[in-house]
């Protein structure tokens, strides 16, 4: 008479976890009602099963939320520089409105004079030919202000072209970029430590 | 007062209140720290990983499935973390039985604890920190966190023949070690 062959350990593991297909697992439980190795085999494999999943919980010995929330909340605190970077552009944007205030406000006058007189379209012509002028203004109106304030200081006011005033403008325009990407860095970190 | 469920916690945690995942914390710490300490064994490694497994589950808890529950989920997270942490190479030193015994018993106190002192239980825990990683993972989630091999191989990123690969080593070695063999 043959010796039955018999079931491979994974086999066996895989019919302990229950993870055979029911006609596989139907042949398993009698092929072990059959075979004393396989029997033998099986049981060894149930006590160790027992043995792993015998270990005791084990007790914390401290309440680990406040440690937990605390890191929470200070990685959703903005740090002090982060709270600064806006603080620091409204204090930009305010000191060039200052600067330019006056050419602001005659232009809300002129834009208010035409709007009372319907005349959109005279206005934007009028106001295309006449910007050369307008930002000619500007550096003007700005330089004379610069001076009182250089002069005042007992220093020396450089001549300021116009294409100088546009660097300044590029500059601003830089910073603000600038802070604002620092701010849309600092937030995309955020995200992506979730 | 009835203890608000976990769901409710979770919609709370989302609308900004910190302190309603606080509350699930306290739920489920003890459940995490266990997975923790099992896969790494030293208990304020464990700790510092149970703390981690919270703040990456907060981070990605507009993520979470509402429908399925929020042990299993919170506790695979802390397998997978403890799996590449391992793996990362940050494995803690095999320290000798004595002393392991010594570290568990300097933080745990006695009277409640003295059951982890068994023999066959110490022998255990000593066998699993003696396995892979890979190996510790598996072990932890078939046993520990009752998770069918579709459900590991998802966990982990691996294929169901590599489960039952490694469950199949794994648990092989655990029997030469346990000298159930």
């Amino acid at each position: 008479m043959t010796e039955p062959e018999h079931i491979d350990s994974e086999q066996l593991q895989a019919y302990l976890d229950q993870e055979l297909r029911p006609d596989e697992e139907k042949a398993v439980a009698l092929h072990l009602a059959e075979c004393a190795v396989c029997e033998r085999e099986f049981a060894r494999l149930r006590a160790l099963f027992r043995e792993i999943e015998s270990l005791p919980v084990v007790d914390l010995d401290r309440d680990l939320s406040p440690t937990v929330l605390d890191a929470i909340r200070s990685t959703q605190a903005p740090s002090v520089t982060m709270r600064m970077i806006p603080l620091f552009q409204a204090a930009l944007a305010a000191i060039l409105l200052g600067l330019q205030w006056p050419v602001i406000r005659s232009g809300f006058l002129r834009l208010s004079a035409t709007l009372d007189h319907w005349n959109i379209q005279a206005w934007l012509q009028q106001e295309a030919v006449s910007i050369q002028n307008v930002l000619a203004g500007i550096v003007l109106r700005t330089r004379a202000w610069m001076e009182g304030l250089f002069t005042g200081l007992g220093s020396h006011v450089p001549a300021w072209p116009v294409s100088a005033w546009w660097l300044a403008l590029a500059g601003v325009f830089s910073l603000w970029l600038l802070g604002n990407g620092f701010l849309l860095r600092n937030i995309e970190r955020r995200k992506n430590r979730r | 007062m009835n203890a608000p469920p976990d769901g409710e916690l979770i919609g709370r945690c989302r609308n900004g209140d910190v302190e309603a995942f606080g509350e699930l914390v306290r739920r489920y710490q003890q459940a995490v720290f266990n997975v923790c300490f099992r896969m790494l064994e030293e208990l304020r490694e464990a700790e510092d990983l149970t703390q981690e497994s919270f703040l990456r589950a907060y981070r990605k808890l507009e993520t979470f499935d509402m429908e399925r529950p929020f042990g299993p989920w919170i506790r695979r997270l802390a397998a997978n973390l403890c799996l590449n942490h391992l793996e990362k190479g940050r494995i803690p030193q095999m320290p000798l039985d004595e002393e392991r015994d010594q570290s568990i018993e300097s933080v745990v106190p006695d009277p409640e604890r003295h059951h982890i002192r068994e023999e066959s239980q110490k022998r255990v825990r000593a066998a699993i920190m003696e396995l892979p990683p890979k190996y510790r993972a598996v072990i932890e989630l078939r046993h520990f966190q009752t998770m069918d091999y579709a459900e590991i191989a998802k966990t982990l990123s691996i294929p169901i023949s590599d489960v039952k690969s490694h469950l199949h080593r794994a648990r092989r070695r655990l029997a030469e070690r346990l000298g159930n063999d």
